[in-house]
């Protein structure tokens, strides 16, 4: 979506246009409920928080001031939910505990590298961040934001996102199994 | 530059939001170090890989038309018309106050006057009192029982009398 189509909905929205809101929702929903998912570990759950988004996101509308993209601007009231939800709701404790569980692989798959298996190890590794580092992790290699658009989103400071984004991807170094290694891409014994 | 500074701006060089000098200095620095510039390669493949990872372990996850129609009566329905809504917001917002204010005033005018209306009584009402209540004479008996007991021989004998008595007063009556 380009600036003058966003600027437009923006103000369709404001003026309380109904049809603005299905405009809003086809738009953002589907990026909105992928990145709710990894951020709350389930896509049930993601969808409630999706939508809650776009109800406090309508609601508060007039307060959108265009310093930063719709996205972006709806994605902090995702996080937003997304943490208080998991304050409030045990169900993202019962995830967590889930996934703290070892997977269970099918005998067809004992060697699993292939990015089935990969991307499921990913998923159970980074639910078993704590939520700031998750934040980071699913901010900057899911968001693709640097860093300093990262600082503005979680409200702390670059150092901050740094150390947290530092601390993460050291426990993803522990969490992923070995022979997954994300840091064994491309080999990291190879000079340049 | 130093590789310790290196490492410490290793984002802001990879996000491109380093001023020109330090980007330069930075380039000079890896192109002599070679530990700088494995670190920096295991950073982009480590952010390539992850990125498509995270991507795929998502890919498939869309907000079907059935969810999207529910969101959408969602919104529909808790927003309602915004600007009943805002209006309702805004005199709701307003309600508690002005009606605990009004409470409390009434409540505050209601003491007030039962304070000051309690003083003025005893004054005030005394003097329809006094013009409107009379003295009634009032003539009263009663009686007053006695048991007694008197043994004669082996036999004990009681007997009850009563003594009447007369009182003389008056009452004040008021209306």
């Amino acid at each position: 979506m380009g600036m003058g189509e966003e600027q437009s909905l923006v103000a369709a929205l404001k003026c309380r246009d109904p049809a603005a809101i299905d405009a809003l929702i086809e738009t953002h929903g589907t990026r909105l409920l992928r990145s709710a998912t990894l951020l709350c570990g389930n896509e049930t759950n993601a969808q409630d928080l999706v939508q809650d988004t776009f109800v406090e996101a309508f609601r508060s509308i007039h307060r959108f001031r265009g310093q930063a993209s719709l996205y972006t601007w709806l994605h902090s009231i995702l996080l937003n939910l997304t943490r208080h939800y998991r304050r409030k709701n045990n169900r993202l404790v019962y995830d967590n505990e889930l996934a703290t569980q070892e997977p269970v692989l099918s005998e067809e798959q004992p060697n699993a590298l292939d990015l089935e298996s990969a991307t499921t190890e990913l998923t159970r590794a980074l639910r078993q961040l704590t939520s700031p580092h998750r934040e980071v992790l699913v901010l900057r290699f899911y968001e693709h934001m640097k860093i300093d658009e990262i600082a503005r989103h979680l409200g702390v400071s670059k150092g901050t996102v740094k150390s947290r984004l530092h601390y993460a991807i050291h426990e993803m170094q522990k969490l992923f199994p070995k022979e997954m290694n994300l840091f064994s891409v491309g080999g990291t014994n190879e000079k340049i | 530059m130093k590789c310790e500074r290196l490492q410490e701006i290793l984002y802001d060089y990879l996000d491109d939001t380093i001023s020109p000098a330090e980007k330069a200095c930075a380039e000079e620095h890896l192109l002599g170090c070679s530990a700088c510039r494995q670190e920096l390669q295991r950073e982009v493949l480590f952010a390539q890989t992850l990125s498509g990872r995270l991507g795929h372990a998502v890919d498939k996850i869309a907000l079907d038309p059935n969810a999207q129609r529910r969101m959408v009566r969602a919104v529909q329905r808790q927003v309602g018309n915004p600007s009943e809504r805002r209006s309702f917001s805004f005199w709701g917002r307003l309600t508690v106050p002005v009606v605990a204010s009004g409470l409390v005033l009434v409540g505050a005018i209601w003491m007030g006057y039962r304070f000051f209306a309690g003083q003025r009584p005893i004054s005030n009402s005394l003097a329809p009192l006094t013009t409107s209540s009379r003295e009634v004479p009032v003539h009263d008996s009663y009686a007053v029982p006695t048991y007694t007991f008197e043994r004669k021989g082996g036999v004990v004998i009681d007997a009850l009398t009563d003594e009447t008595r007369f009182i003389d007063g008056a009452l004040l009556v008021t209306r």
